[in-house]
């Protein structure tokens, strides 16, 4: 090895020194490298919206508040019975009692008793929902739970984890709400309440949802429902911005008649907020934002360790070719009759563990082709492998490479949990099966590159062999170091400025919006 | 050179060999006596003569080989370090540049400081409908 080579591995080495001793680049690192196989913390946690089914009901808020969520979502698929409707109404009525303040609970209480059928009580409870001081739907603990479970099996804090708790927020309960506020407004039979009462009651219900609501998605419920109450009997499809003021102005005058002041000033209040929740809170471009955040924080968490992983199977690759040139007895494994055997049984073997004929049928005819050789070879080694075969070797280690990659990029954690929500890829393991299939194939066109260069060139395969191996590896090696220290500081970069973003988000996504937004002067 | 100077060099190299005759002897002590180089000279090769007859006590010590092997080790350790050394020195420098690197990155994270002093309300999205039924069945669907 010459001096300039000597200095450039020292500077590959040292700088994925440095990315293994700083703490964050580490974490990034061992996402799809040495923890690709480390089991998922969110395919075994019970606080997935996907994982509610079996849920048992609970006295502790957070949990309550999860079981009832859990309520909305099965409501939503219609697979309710109502014996969980009534454990879903004992929990929240429950709750309420506990916390008076808290107006989930009263309104969650309300859309249970509504989905029942006890549309008198349900009212009341809606009434008495808007009586109170705030709205905590107890989301972010869960959160929190999920996000600390994530730190832990991933050994750090990393923007993956706040991006599945961001998708893991569930608007179904606000979504709910909504629907329930709706019904309530347009529920006229045997109503012991004015419509004015239940109209303010609804402005209030729909104003404490939306500014309790951690989301945008959630908010919008409760903003929508603000407007809705305001419109009274206007039909949607007579809606305008004009139309929602003067009903507006129409609703303050009622409530001003009715001599109740306070109740005027607070649904002014609420209706002046409404327009600056939706003109501050839900930037045109929050949605493409958001999914490039999310992108970006899949991105950083996947590709360094993926080309970490392509490294070492690099570095494997040289070794082991490395040892072929060395060992006679390691070259008698590549000579007649023991390659052929030897392909047999691998090709069983790949056969018992991948279930693909073909696959398994490859690996037997690889090593088989060692089986056919040329008279007269020559006796010294091969030291120049020529053009041809240097570029065959450099397309299969590249295509090599990228199927490493890829295979641990989908093998991962954070894109089992982000792909499918993220880029809608429903099942991750069939593309990992794809990716280690062609891995596994060029694998044994690598193999099988050495005895069909040995046939045209007269040299023993099973020395050539080594050479081959030892000359891919080192290539594949110092390419993906090279990819892996770029693309380790790129991340690191990118992680650092996602994370920063989305762990505001997953706290409180509205409020993140507002301090957006510049003072005017 | 002459002739009696060309027997006595002769002389003074077969002695070592052989016992010279008494004509030799004489010759030699003759010679010896009127030249004080040739005098010197033949101390000086009498003094060479009696190096053969001494005794050197050889060491032999158990660790001698070991010893050997010991500094044969750090030698070849030596030549390797001087090999590698341009490489390590790199790794090092490199190491320590790229861990301040890293860093700087990753604490160059600014959280958003708070502004709401000021701000003002406006709608921006004055066309689109906000509608709560369409809205909360859209949010139903996406979910």
């Amino acid at each position: 090895m010459n001096l300039p080579t000597r200095v450039l591995l020292g500077i590959g080495l040292g700088a994925l020194g440095a990315l293994f001793l700083n703490p964050t680049s580490r974490t990034l690192l061992a996402a799809s490298s040495w923890k690709l196989r480390s089991p998922d913390f969110m395919a075994r946690t019970p606080y997935r919206v996907s994982a509610t089914q079996d849920l048992p009901p609970s006295s502790e808020p957070a949990g309550a508040a999860f079981y009832l969520l859990a309520g909305a979502i099965e409501m939503r698929k219609g697979t309710l019975d109502p014996r969980e409707i009534d454990s879903l109404i004992a929990v929240a009525r429950l709750q309420a009692s506990q916390d008076p303040d808290n107006a989930f609970w009263r309104q969650a209480l309300s859309l249970y008793l509504w989905h029942r059928g006890d549309r008198a009580e349900a009212q009341r409870e809606w009434i008495r929902a808007a009586a109170a001081m705030r709205w905590n739907d107890y989301q972010n603990e869960r959160l929190r739970f999920l996000r600390e479970g994530l730190q832990t099996s991933s050994g750090g804090t990393l923007a993956w984890h706040d991006a599945v708790s961001y998708l893991e927020r569930s608007d179904a309960l606000q979504a709910q709400i909504a629907r329930l506020g709706a019904s309530i407004l347009a529920y006229q039979a045997g109503t012991e309440y004015s419509d004015l009462e239940i109209r303010y009651a609804t402005v209030i219900n729909g104003r404490l949802l939306r500014d309790g609501a951690r989301s945008v998605r959630g908010g919008t419920h409760g903003a929508s429902l603000v407007d809705r109450a305001a419109l009274g009997s206007v039909e949607p499809d007579d809606f305008s911005h004009r139309r929602l003021h003067l009903e507006r102005l129409r609703m303050i005058d009622l409530l001003s008649r009715s001599g109740r002041p306070d109740r005027v000033e607070k649904a002014l209040d609420a209706f002046a907020s409404n327009d600056a929740w939706f003109a501050l809170v839900r930037p045109v471009d929050r949605d493409r934002e958001v999914d490039r955040l999310l992108v970006d924080a899949l991105t950083a968490s996947t590709v360094p360790g993926a080309f970490l992983l392509v490294t070492v199977t690099g570095g494997l690759i040289a070794l082991s070719g490395w040892f072929f040139e060395r060992s006679p007895a390691l070259q008698r494994l590549l000579v007649t009759p023991v390659a052929p055997v030897l392909g047999l049984a691998l090709a069983v073997l790949t056969y018992l563990w991948t279930g693909m004929p073909l696959v398994a049928f490859f690996f037997a005819v690889c090593l088989s082709f060692f089986a056919v050789g040329a008279g007269g070879r020559r006796s010294a080694a091969a030291t120049d492998l020529g053009r041809p075969l240097l570029g065959l070797l450099a397309v299969l280690g590249t295509l090599l490479g990228l199927s490493v990659a890829g295979f641990a990029i989908c093998a991962s954690a954070p894109f089992r949990n982000l792909a499918p929500p993220l880029l809608g890829i429903d099942n991750p393991d069939s593309l990992t099966l794809v990716f280690a299939t062609a891995a596994t194939i060029l694998a044994g066109m690598v193999l099988a590159t050495a005895p069909g260069w040995a046939l045209i060139k007269r040299y023993a395969p099973e020395r050539l062999a080594g050479t081959v191996l030892r000359r891919l590896g080192i290539g594949l090696a110092s390419g993906a170091l090279i990819a892996t220290i770029a693309t380790g500081l790129a991340c690191l970069v990118i992680e650092v400025r996602t994370q920063s973003v989305l762990s505001l988000l997953v706290l409180n996504e509205p409020l993140y919006y507002l301090n957006q937004v510049e003072p005017t002067e | 050179m002459n002739e009696s100077r060309e027997r006595f060099l002769q002389l003074l190299n077969e002695r070592r060999d052989r016992p010279l005759t008494s004509e030799e002897q004489a010759f030699f002590e003759a010679y010896v006596s009127c030249d004080p180089e040739a005098a010197a000279l033949a101390k000086a090769d009498e003094a060479l003569g009696f190096l053969p007859r001494l005794e050197f006590e050889v060491s032999e010590s158990r660790q001698f080989t070991t010893k050997i092997l010991r500094k044969w080790r750090v030698e070849r350790a030596r030549r390797s370090f001087r090999h590698w050394s341009p490489a390590v020195a790199a790794a090092m420098v490199t190491l320590a540049a790229f861990l301040a690197l890293l860093q700087v990155i990753t604490r160059s994270t600014q959280v958003v400081p708070v502004k709401l002093s000021g701000s003002e309300a406006v709608r921006i999205d004055r066309d689109r409908a906000l509608l709560p039924l369409e809205m909360a069945e859209k949010s139903v669907l996406s979910r």
